[in-house]
């Protein structure tokens, strides 16, 4: 079936996006959110109401429908996991490069350590659905987190602790590795269909290989800018 | 001089308690009696048995559950001019729990009946 975006029903976005989020972090299938979206809409055009005069509360109206799920496990964490191991080995690759490049060890700065930490932090809390369905509370988690991951290495210079180059190198391409490999097995290809259009492939193979290696392509786009650009005087 | 106001027959919308607990009986049998249906139209046929009007947030969810407990089979059907219908039709499995049904309620309503219409006691 084709995919369906949720933005392009007659339904309001004010409506349909929380709908289909709190299905989505309840691990339903695309199928069955496709499903369930074009049925709100066809009963809102035949009916002339609004979606939430005739179904209420999006998320409780979601909440109160018991569709197929997808897989068992942990959900957003498990989906977002891969990610925070990514990020890790990305932070830790540029350092190394650099350290490498000058036959020192690489010194691990508390900003950096501290980056590491803070994302941790801020992916349990926005994986949480108390903060993720909240779009206003979401994006102030995701912006400040995003933030405070990039000035901690700016705030605080001070080293942390000092390691040799090839252990780092090594940490950071088991990460990255770790992290691609584990982003391909969770990755979702599980998109939301219409449930009357003709049959149409999921996402594009480009847009799976990109979301799997993206932390490792960043990862050497950083490795060899570090390696290009004249170090610091 | 106006004489004494005749009793008025209640009318919808009946108390949601009660309606939960006929609902799933009520669909049914709109089903079964008038053939595969989508959502709307079952809506709008409870209402004129006066059911009055049953909410989509209300009547969805029960067709999931009685989708998913295999009491209807769906089929996706294009719209006349709008978005696409999902119809229901009664199963076998469906058209069988609704007989025991219709004959646990019936045995049910006669109960309260006899209970509401029992003379009141004389005090002791």
């Amino acid at each position: 079936m084709a995919m369906l975006d949720p933005l392009k029903t007659s339904l309001p976005a004010s409506w349909s996006v929380p709908f289909v989020l709190t299905l989505r972090s309840g691990n339903v299938t695309g199928a069955a959110i496709g499903a369930a979206l074009r049925e709100v809409e066809s009963h809102c055009a035949e009916s002339g109401q609004s979606p939430i005069d005739a179904f209420g509360d999006p998320e409780a109206y979601a909440d109160s429908l018991r569709l197929p799920v997808a897989h068992s496990g942990d959900g957003m964490v498990s989906t977002l996991a891969p990610s925070v191991v990514g990020l890790v080995g990305l932070l830790l690759s540029t350092p190394t490069v650099a350290a490498w490049r000058l036959g020192t060890a690489v010194q691990v700065s508390t900003g950096l350590a501290a980056s590491a930490v803070i994302a941790v932090i801020v992916v349990a809390l926005a994986a949480r659905p108390q903060v993720f369905r909240k779009r206003a509370l979401f994006a102030g988690v995701a912006a400040g987190g995003f933030l405070a991951v990039f000035l901690a290495p700016v705030v605080w210079t001070g080293i942390a602790f000092r390691a040799p180059a090839l252990l780092c190198g090594a940490v950071a391409v088991a990460a990255l590795l770790v992290s691609a490999l584990w982003q391909r097995h969770t990755l979702d290809p599980d998109v939301i269909t219409d449930p009357l259009a003709p049959h149409s492939p999921g996402p594009g193979r480009w847009f799976t290989v990109l979301t799997t290696w993206l932390f490792p392509l960043l990862a050497l786009a950083s490795a060899i800018l570090t390696w290009v650009l004249p170090t610091p005087a | 001089m106006p004489g004494p106001t005749p009793p008025t027959t209640p009318t919808p919308p009946w108390p949601g308690d009660w309606l939960r607990g006929v609902l799933e009986i009520a669909v049914l049998r709109s089903l079964a009696d008038g053939g595969p249906s989508y959502g709307y139209a079952i809506a709008e046929s409870l209402e004129d048995a006066g059911l009055g009007q049953v909410k989509g947030g209300t009547l969805y969810p029960l067709l999931g559950r009685l989708e998913e407990a295999g009491r209807v089979a769906i089929e996706w059907r294009p719209g006349e001019g709008g978005p696409g219908r999902k119809y229901y039709e009664i199963t076998a499995s469906g058209t069988a729990y609704l007989a025991a049904t219709v004959a646990q309620w019936r045995a049910f309503a006669r109960t309260i009946s006899a209970l509401l219409e029992q003379p009141p006691s004389p005090p002791a």
